[in-house]
């Protein structure tokens, strides 16, 4: 039931020929991708590209124009079950009126869980992301680090094995935003869940990935696919100064500022 | 509370009354007769039981047009505010209706009705649905849409997507509109008892003014004042209590 008992399970994604058009502006077009089990990957480009529109398409939330998601073998259209999604707007996506454990709990109120068995859940949930003491409170009592830590708990009581992160950290801090970072990698290695980060910030990108999907042009699509040779174990301050992630950044720079 | 909070509070109402009390002590008014008797009179009139009649009848009239309302205005008001098709097709409609004066539809209701509680409360409601109403569908729409967009991620059930997102934060608004319709409702009470009624509050008002005891007629409007004071106090306890999450949250919008 819970995401720890699922640890090598997260299924692969598929991404076929993927457009995405608002009436007559053409967003994303022709994106093919496959999304490993277990890994980290994420999508950046210039501001404006359709990073969202991509990962809102990959929820399920946007209704593609052409093009197929499949995930685990089975094509998808609207949101899917393995998918817990992570928006950047903390403040929108948790409710006010509902406290930390409630708004951890309620997707599991969606799935008709009895109300015991789903706040263990929940507290469980929130004790992965070291948030256990604050379980009665209210969102707006917490921080924003705080309350993004919740969003990824609901997604991952929610039992997610694909986790859409959409700028999450975009709002925070810098310092919070390492601690966040590296919460999300410790995260992905003890659960092995699959993650989809959109991110602005290209170190964020290659310090957290496996791969890093460079999309560019208008319409959009994949100018690059970059493999992260920086293994799994990831230290804020050693992995930013190797020289292979330094190469990976300059790589991606070049490509999204067209130098 | 301490004394002395106690006493900022209420200096002024209590210093009011006071020279109400001395002024009109003694007094050969007919219009306005003093104090000391209206309150004689009035508590005479409740202690008999035929002012608690009335009062009672009044209260019912009014808590069940005021429901009535509620579950109209928030039902309808929630299914609008979310579906942009219908809220623009109805937008003229309701803010025509909005602006007639629901006293101006008094004595075709009591013509159309008849006598009994039915068009007082039908008066209500036709009076009370419109703030609800208008308030619910702001607050729908002042919604963050992301909540929206969480509860289809997450693929939440209608129902209780409905119970325990869309209605809850539109409830801030809701709660306005139920503040405003409680007021509107006490004057389409009164009003609604002035003509074709046999009994309220209103009505007493209107029999002791025709039988020229104008002590009675005082007393009864000062008790309607009082009933409006204390219903608007009730409700704004329970205001505090359904929005205690919404007004410490956002501390700017408190009410009073």
């Amino acid at each position: 039931m819970n995401a720890m008992s699922t640890l090598p399970s997260a299924p692969p994604m598929q991404v076929r020929n993927l457009s995405k058009s608002y009436g007559a502006a053409e967003i994303l077009r022709g994106i093919d991708l496959d999304v490993r089990p277990g890994e980290i990957l994420s999508i950046v480009g210039p501001s404006g590209v359709g990073k969202t529109t991509l990962l809102r398409s990959l929820s399920g939330l946007t209704a593609l124009s052409a093009g197929s998601v499949s995930i685990g073998g089975k094509v998808v259209n609207g949101p899917a079950p393995e998918i817990g999604l992570v928006f950047q707007d903390y403040r929108g996506s948790l409710m006010p009126w509902m406290r930390t454990l409630e708004n951890v709990a309620f997707p599991l109120e969606g799935k008709g869980m009895a109300k015991a068995k789903r706040e263990e859940i929940a507290l469980k949930c929130l004790a992965d992301v070291g948030l256990e003491s604050a379980a009665r409170k209210y969102p707006w009592e917490l921080s924003g680090g705080m309350q993004q830590r919740v969003s990824i708990a609901r997604a991952l009581a929610y039992d997610a094995h694909i986790l859409l992160m959409d700028e999450p950290f975009g709002s925070l801090d810098a310092q919070t935003r390492m601690v966040l970072e590296d919460l999300v990698i410790a995260l992905q290695r003890r659960l092995g869940i699959s993650v989809i980060l959109v991110t602005h910030d290209i170190d964020e990108a290659i310090y957290m990935s496996d791969r890093v999907v460079v999309l560019n042009g208008r319409p959009a699509g994949v100018v690059d696919l970059v493999e992260v040779p920086l293994g799994r174990v990831r230290e804020q301050i050693a992995t930013k100064s190797d020289p292979r992630f330094v190469e990976a950044r300059n790589r991606v720079m070049r490509e999204i500022m067209g130098g | 509370m301490s004394v002395t909070r106690l006493i900022w509070l209420w200096w002024l109402p209590v210093a009011l009354v006071a020279v109400w009390w001395f002024a009109s002590a003694g007094t050969n008014s007919f219009f306005f007769p003093p104090l000391n008797r209206i309150v004689a009179v009035t508590w005479r009139d409740l202690a008999s039981g035929e002012l608690l009649g009335h009062l009672r009848v009044s209260l019912l009239n009014m808590v069940a047009g005021l429901a009535i309302s509620a579950v109209i205005g928030v039902v309808l008001g929630l299914i609008i505010g979310e579906w942009r098709a219908l809220r623009e097709a109805t937008e003229p409609f309701l803010n025509f209706v909005r602006a007639i004066p629901p006293a101006a539809v008094v004595p075709i209701v009591i013509v159309a009705m008849g006598i009994g509680p039915e068009p007082k409360i039908f008066l209500i409601v036709f009076a009370c649905t419109w703030p609800i109403l208008l308030n619910t569908i702001d607050g729908v729409r002042g919604m963050n849409p992301q909540m929206l967009e969480m509860a289809r991620a997450f693929r939440i059930p209608f129902g209780l997507r409905n119970r325990r997102i869309l209605f809850m934060g539109a409830l801030p608004q809701i709660m306005a509109g139920l503040r405003i319709a409680l007021a509107v409702s006490l004057v389409l009470m009164v009003i609604s008892e002035f003509v074709g009624a046999s009994s309220g509050l209103g009505f007493y008002i209107r029999a002791k003014k025709e039988a020229f005891a104008m002590a009675e007629a005082w007393g009864g409007t000062l008790l309607t004042g009082l009933l409006g004071y204390l219903l608007s106090a009730i409700f704004l306890r329970f205001e505090r209590w359904a929005l205690h999450w919404h007004l410490r949250s956002e501390p700017g919008k408190a009410t009073s």
